[in-house]
Order: structure tokens, then C-alpha cells, then sequence
């Protein structure tokens, strides 16, 4: 990111750029040697409070002591003493560890998320649940820091001052956090607003990654905290090559696209970030605000060239095959597949020999439950459906935010299409066949996963 | 070496195309203005012909390509629809008639490359297989449907003539449509829509034609570069602020300064010119930012290397000339 101090190459040479979930992963480590597991939550209220410490740890932090080990809760009630400490400033100054302040503030945020999640375990019901969304908030709000500038960083310090991180009881906090959330967005939009001289680049699809980077917090958000999606089988997309992912369709939006390139790109073994493209309905290009959105987001129209370039490309290609008739499909057929359109991905496939991967996405279907479908309506719009779910359109907007069921997404072994050959693609009774195949594979997977479900939510 | 002539003297593309062509063949360009820059070694007629001075001119010079460019709407703004169709279908009916009976050998016509229609149903790259889409509403295009059906038409009944076809990405040209629309203070885009469009840069364009007349193909090329750009990007590239209008979208009618169809503004006609590549050995030079970049005005210290760049490129050819 443009904005993101540069950080000297002696700091931590061996640490990847972007330190996300690895990091998060390692403070854990440290918290569970460090500290007492059975900390009860006042012990960790009290000291190891670092925003709400800010109004006086700034000065002296911009001043000197920032060593690494600072920031660990551990760690804490050191630094309360570190200005009378004469001994502890020399050595640190040496190893001024320049890691830029975003990723500092980011850490801080990362840790009061794991003490939220520590808290929340030994909480029960409702509010283990309230726990658990509480810490997704605040790692939303830490991986958007690390895209932040100081300033920036300094604003959304002084909000959070007073607020208390780890009672995410108190109304106060969620008063704070929604601060810090409308701030963060505001701030997007000037990112926005800045690439104004047009200083960016698009591949020809128009896929812009640094949109990309914006939309992602949010969408690891929707992920981790809002759907709780469980990913399996990840080992079946291939790191790198051509694959053409193929999954059934739900949920009135295509929420499960995003849902699926989201598991690939943060769960993937070999960590390689691939972005999955999509191919969304060509409908999706006439509406205003959407089609650039969704193209700048790297989906594509669904259009069969279009797929036959990305694969030619070695892309990740993820289609939905059932198309209209399953994002479009009523609360009492879900899970139900519709018919594979005409097996068009299976030519695709074949023409670039490319695996194809079934993918099974369990929980998409009840997010938005659709009871009947308002096709007078639709008509006059001239949309393809127009959903009519308990909450929608009755509440407006806040109908379009999705019940957050919790999601599996099953990646099934790839089917190879080199076996065939390219000429295969011609042959319809190969190409349906191999449609049926898919289809059976993924309606299996989710019968299987529907059975081992215990709740939708 | 090739007795070419150029026909449509008005645009850049005319002049740069005559610059390079007489660097290798024996040019004449015929126009109604002369010329609007220098055309190195080629020689020009300013004169409007009809169908018969046309043919004895051909006969006369023992023309072997025609480059057909003088078609209205291209290097300027579009007259009434009764005069540009008998100016572009008319005029060119004329034009390959009085060819074939002079026995011309290579027709080369100037096509758009938006002939093929924007849709949401159009593929990243467009190639030349896709049939044109024959009824636009709108300026230029308009009548260029009609005559690249009646060049076909020609092209089909006259297997001894090589007929070709060349589809040009909007030109980044002073006069072109698309040029006058980008030049206005802040271009309007349509509210909601962003298309990726190509821009070629006049220079491609000529070179592409050379490449044309050198290897005599027959039938339709895409030339655009390769990689396109939102339009709202380009509009910023250029200094500028897009500016979105909602109007459209209700009652389709295009905003002020846009001289195509709306729907040019709302989804891609993005072409492929992977067949120019292959049989022309045709690549754009300039990608769209390089292409925009030539548009910006330039700093001092740009503007010195660039006098400096230019006057050593004259003083070389001056030597060579002595």
C-alpha cells in the first residue's frame, strides 16, 4: 500500500509483508506461555489495556522503548514502568524496531481479539456468541489499520480512547467500535478518491487489486465471524495452473462466490493468495454500480469465451452452473439442484484441459430465505427474479443483510479432463455425461454435509 | 514497390500513413483539402473526382492499392444523414466500382472497431468472426454498417481483388469522435457504468496500414491494443474528472458530447488483434498509457528532450538526404 511507512529491511527480515493471520497465529503462542490460561478477565482488563493506555504511553512510545516485546500483554505492566526505567530506553534504542505503527496498532488489536475469544470460551450462550463477534469486529478493524497511514492510525487511537477493548459487553464499546468502523470506511473512500489521477492498473477483465485489498477485510470478516465457513479439501485446488471450479448456486445474491474466494485466497496450504474469478450472470453487466464493481473485484460475465481465455490464462475459473435457476431458487427446493445448463464449463474445461474441481457450499441457501418469488414484479423491473423473504423487501435495506448461518465449503478431488482430449468438447454425450458427473458429485457432498449439520446457525 | 493510392486527405492517419508508405512506395494522395501535415515523398491532388475522373486517374497511374479513408465522421463532425450516406456508401460504391474496373489489385478500407455493437453479451476480445452488427443508431456507425456490408458484398463477388478490412480501435487522433468528447472540460459518463475501451494511438494505425499494403490479406483486422483501460481512468489520465449523468438510463438518450450510442458508455466492445499479429506482423507500439501519455502537455525539461530528440532525428535525415 501507498500509504504504509517504509519499513527499513533490517526489521524482522524473515517476516512475510503482510502479517495477517501467521502473526495472529504467533501471539496466541506467546499468550498461552506467557500468561495463566485460567486468567480470570479482570486480570486482563486492568493492565494489559494498550489503547485505553495511549493518552500516556504515546509520548514515551514515539520516544524510545517500542521493542518488540512491548505490545504482548505479558509485557504490559513493563511498560507502565519503562520511563523510570533508565536501563531499559539504551539497549531498546539500539534495536529500534521500526515496524511501521499500523502493524503495531494492528498487533494490539489482534491480541485484545484472542483475549475476546479466550473470554467468550469460557462464556455460554448467547454471549459466547456476542464474544466470538465481538473479536471478528475488532480483527476487522485491525486488518484494516494495517492499510491505514499514521495519521490515520493516530485518529482511530484517540477514538478507541476510554473504551474499554475487552468488555464487549459494555454499550460503550459498541459505540467506540462504531466509530472506528464509519471512520475506516470514510477513510476508503479518499483511498478511492486518490487514485483520482487514474494512476492504477486493471487486467483486461478490469480486475483491480487494490480494490481487491479494500473489499477484503470485510469479506474475511463475512468469513471468519459472520458465516463461521468451515473450508475442506483445499488440497484439490491446485496452486497453480489452470482449474475450473465448479459449485452449486444459492442464495438470491452471489454471496457464495465471494465466499469461495475468499477460502482459497486466505486458506489455501500453499499460501499463495490466488484470486479465484468468478463468472457471474451477463445479467449482472447491465445493472449500474454493480457491473464495475464486480468486474473491478476480478468476477467475470458468463460468457463461454470469456471463461476459455481465463483458463488459457492458468487461471482459478469458479462457475456456478446452475446459473439463474439456483441463486433464484425458492426456501423449500433448497439444496435441491437445478439442471447444469447445458454443460457449456464441461467444453470449457475440456477445450483447455483443465481439471475440473466440484465444490459443495453448504448454508448459502438459508441466508436469504427466499419464500415465494415476485415474478409480476420482476417482470416490470425487468429483473430475472425478485425475492420475497421475510425480510425482504418489508425492511428495506436491512433486508438485504444475510442471516448469518454458519457455511461449509467442501472442495471435492478434481476431475481430469486431459483423458479426454480438447476434440472431446464437441462430443455432447462426453460433455453431458461428465456434467452429470459434477452435478451427482456435488449433490452428494452436500447431502453428506447437510446430514453431519446439527444447526443452520 | 507498390503505386499506392491514398484516398481522404483530411486526419492524421492519412498523413502519417502517406509519411511512412513513400518512405518505401510511390504515393499519391487525393483528398478535397491538401494534406493537414508533411507526407514525405508522396504527391497529392486536391480535387473532388467523379466516378469517371476517378477511374482515369486510376488508370493513369497504374494504381495497384486504393487505401479507401474518405469516409465522413471519422476526422471531424458528422454532417446531416442524407449527406454522409451519399458521401460514405455512395462514395465508396463508387470508389470499388471505378477499382475493379481499372483493374486495381488491393482495396484497403478504413472500419471502426466498434462495428461490432456494445452488449453485455460481448467476450473480453472480439474477434473477427463475430458478425457485425449492421443497424446502429447513431453517428458514424450509423453508415459504416451499410458500407462495410456493401465492401463485403464486393469483396464476395471479386475473388481477384484482395479486399481487406481494417477495424481501428478509436483513434487517439485530433479530430476523432472520441477525441472531441474526451477533449470537453469533464467528459460525462453514465451513472453506475465504467466499459473498458481501447485507444490506438495514430502512429499503430499507419504502421498497421504499411503492414497492410506490404502483405496484401484479404478480410476483416481488429487493431487496437491489447490491453484495455476503464474509461473513467482514462478520463483521469488525461487530468480530468469524469463527470456521471443519470438521464440515460431512463430515457437512453446519450449525453451531450458522446457521438456514439449509449450503450457504448455502458458495456465493452473491446477488440482482439491477435489475426493482425499473426498475419501482419502488426503490434501496437503504444500500450493506452503511452498512447494517453503523448496527449498530456509536457514540463520544460520534457519539452527540451523532446526538441533535442526531434532536431537529431531531422539533422540525421537531412544527412541522409545529402
Amino acid at each position: 500500500m501507498n500509504d504504509e511507512p517504509v519499513t527499513p529491511p533490517t526489521s524482522d527480515p524473515g517476516e512475510p509483508r503482510r502479517p495477517r493471520r501467521g502473526r495472529a497465529r504467533a501471539v496466541a503462542v506467546e499468550m498461552e506461555i506467557g500468561t495463566p490460561p485460567t486468567a480470570d478477565p479482570q486480570e486482563h482488563a486492568v493492565p494489559a489495556d494498550p489503547v485505553e493506555t495511549t493518552p500516556t504511553a504515546a509520548p514515551h512510545e514515539h520516544a524510545a522503548p517500542a521493542d518488540p516485546v512491548e505490545t504482548t500483554p505479558t509485557a504490559a505492566p513493563h511498560e507502565h514502568a519503562a520511563p523510570v526505567d533508565p536501563v531499559d530506553p539504551a539497549p531498546t534504542a539500539l534495536v529500534w524496531d521500526e515496524s511501521p505503527p499500523a502493524r503495531r496498532s494492528a498487533e494490539r488489536l489482534f491480541e485484545v481479539e484472542i483475549d475476546i475469544r479466550q473470554q467468550s470460551e469460557q462464556q455460554s450462550g448467547s454471549q459466547a456468541a456476542l464474544g466470538n463477534f465481538a473479536a471478528g469486529v475488532v480483527r476487522l478493524i485491525g486488518e484494516n489499520l494495517q492499510r491505514m497511514t499514521n495519521e490515520q492510525i493516530e485518529r482511530v487511537n484517540s477514538m478507541l480512547q476510554g473504551v474499554d477493548l475487552r468488555d464487549y459487553l459494555d454499550p460503550d464499546f459498541w459505540k467506540g467500535i462504531g466509530m472506528v468502523l464509519r471512520y475506516q470506511i470514510d477513510e476508503q473512500i479518499n483511498f478511492i478518491q486518490r487514485r483520482q489521477r487514474g494512476e492504477y492498473t486493471t487486467d483486461p477483465f478490469g480486475m483491480d487489486r487494490e480494490i481487491i485489498e479494500v473489499a477484503r477485510p470485510f469479506l474475511s470478516f463475512m468469513y471468519h465471524t459472520w458465516w463461521r465457513v468451515q473450508a475442506s479439501g483445499l488440497e484439490h485446488v491446485p496452486a497453480e495452473g489452470r482449474a475450473l471450479l465448479v459449485a452449486n448456486h444459492s442464495g438470491v445474491l452471489p454471496w457464495d462466490g465471494a465466499m469461495i474466494a475468499t477460502a482459497v485466497f486466505n486458506e489455501h496450504p500453499a499460501q499463495n493468495e490466488r484470486i479465484v474469478r468468478s463468472l457471474h450472470l451477463h445479467w449482472f453487466t447491465t445493472l449500474p454500480v454493480i457491473a464495475p464493481t464486480l468486474a473491478a473485484l476480478g468476477q467475470v460475465p458468463g460468457i463461454p469465451e470469456n471463461a476459455i481465455r481465463l483458463l488459457e490464462r492458468d487461471e482459478l475459473v469458479c462457475v456456478f452452473p446452475e446459473g439463474l435457476k439456483g441463486v433464484g431458487k425458492l426456501f423449500k427446493d433448497r439444496y435441491k439442484l437445478a439442471r447444469f445448463g447445458r454443460g457449456g464449463f464441461v467444453q470449457a474445461a475440456l477445450r483447455t484441459q483443465a481439471p475440473i474441481v466440484p465444490v459443495a457450499v453448504v448454508g448459502a441457501e438459508e441466508i436469504y430465505p427466499m419464500l415465494a418469488n415476485a415474478e409480476g414484479i420482476a417482470k416490470l423491473l425487468g429483473f430475472p427474479y425478485f425475492p420475497l423473504t421475510p425480510f425482504f423487501p418489508w425492511f428495506g435495506l436491512l433486508g438485504v443483510i444475510p442471516l448469518p448461518t454458519r457455511w461449509s465449503i467442501t472442495f471435492c478431488p478434481p476431475i481430469d479432463t486431459t483423458s479426454y482430449g480438447p476434440a472431446a468438447a464437441d462430443d455432447p454425450i462426453t460433455v453431458l455425461e461428465l456434467s452429470e458427473q459434477v452435478r451427482e458429485t456435488i449433490q452428494e457432498t452436500i447431502n453428506q454435509k447437510l446430514a453431519e449439520r446439527t444447526s443452520v446457525f | 514497390m507498390t503505386r499506392v493510392l491514398i484516398n481522404g486527405s483530411t486526419g492524421m492517419l492519412s498523413v502519417r500513413a502517406a509519411q511512412l508508405l513513400s518512405q518505401q512506395h510511390e504515393v499519391i494522395v487525393l483528398g478535397r483539402r491538401p494534406p493537414a501535415g508533411p507526407i514525405g515523398h508522396a504527391d497529392w491532388l486536391v480535387a473532388r473526382l467523379d466516378r469517371k475522373q476517378m477511374l482515369e486517374l486510376l488508370r493513369a497511374e497504374q494504381i495497384e492499392t486504393v487505401i479507401h479513408l474518405d469516409l465522413l465522421g471519422f476526422d471531424g463532425p458528422l454532417p446531416d444523414h442524407e449527406t454522409t450516406v451519399q458521401h460514405n456508401v455512395i462514395g465508396t460504391m463508387e470508389l470499388l466500382g471505378a477499382c475493379r474496373a481499372a483493374g486495381v489489385r488491393q482495396i484497403i478500407v478504413r472500419s471502426h472497431g466498434w462495428i461490432y455493437g456494445a452488449s453485455p453479451l460481448n467476450p473480453l476480445l472480439i474477434t473477427e468472426e463475430r458478425p457485425i452488427k449492421t443497424h446502429h443508431s447513431r453517428g458514424l456507425l450509423r453508415t459504416l454498417g451499410e458500407v462495410e456490408q456493401v465492401v463485403a458484398d464486393f469483396a464476395a463477388r471479386h475473388p481477384q481483388i484482395t479486399v481487406t478490412v481494417l477495424r481501428y480501435a478509436p483513434l487517439l487522433n485530433q479530430d476523432s469522435p472520441v477525441m472531441t468528447y474526451l477533449r470537453s472540460p469533464s467528459p460525462q459518463m453514465l451513472f453506475g457504468f465504467d466499459p473498458m475501451i481501447q485507444l490506438l494511438h495514430v502512429d499503430d494505425a499507419a504502421c498497421a496500414m504499411v503492414a497492410a499494403v506490404n502483405q496484401p490479406v484479404g478480410g476483416a483486422f481488429n487493431l487496437a491494443p491489447e490491453q484495455p483501460m476503464p474509461l473513467s481512468q482514462v478520463i483521469r489520465r488525461l487530468g480530468k474528472q469524469p463527470a456521471a449523468t443519470m438521464g440515460p438510463l431512463f430515457d437512453n438518450q446519450p449525453p451531450p458530447g458522446w457521438p456514439f450510442e449509449v450503450d457504448y458508455l455502458r458495456y465493452r466492445c473491446t477488440i482482439d488483434p491477435q489475426r493482425a499479429c499473426r498475419q501482419l506482423g502488426w503490434a501496437a507500439k503504444y500500450d493506452m498509457a503511452a498512447a494517453l501519455d503523448t496527449l498530456k502537455p509536457l514540463s520544460p525539461e520534457e519539452e527540451y528532450a523532446a526538441a533535442t530528440r526531434a532536431l537529431n532525428e531531422f539533422l540525421n535525415r537531412r544527412r541522409r538526404v545529402e
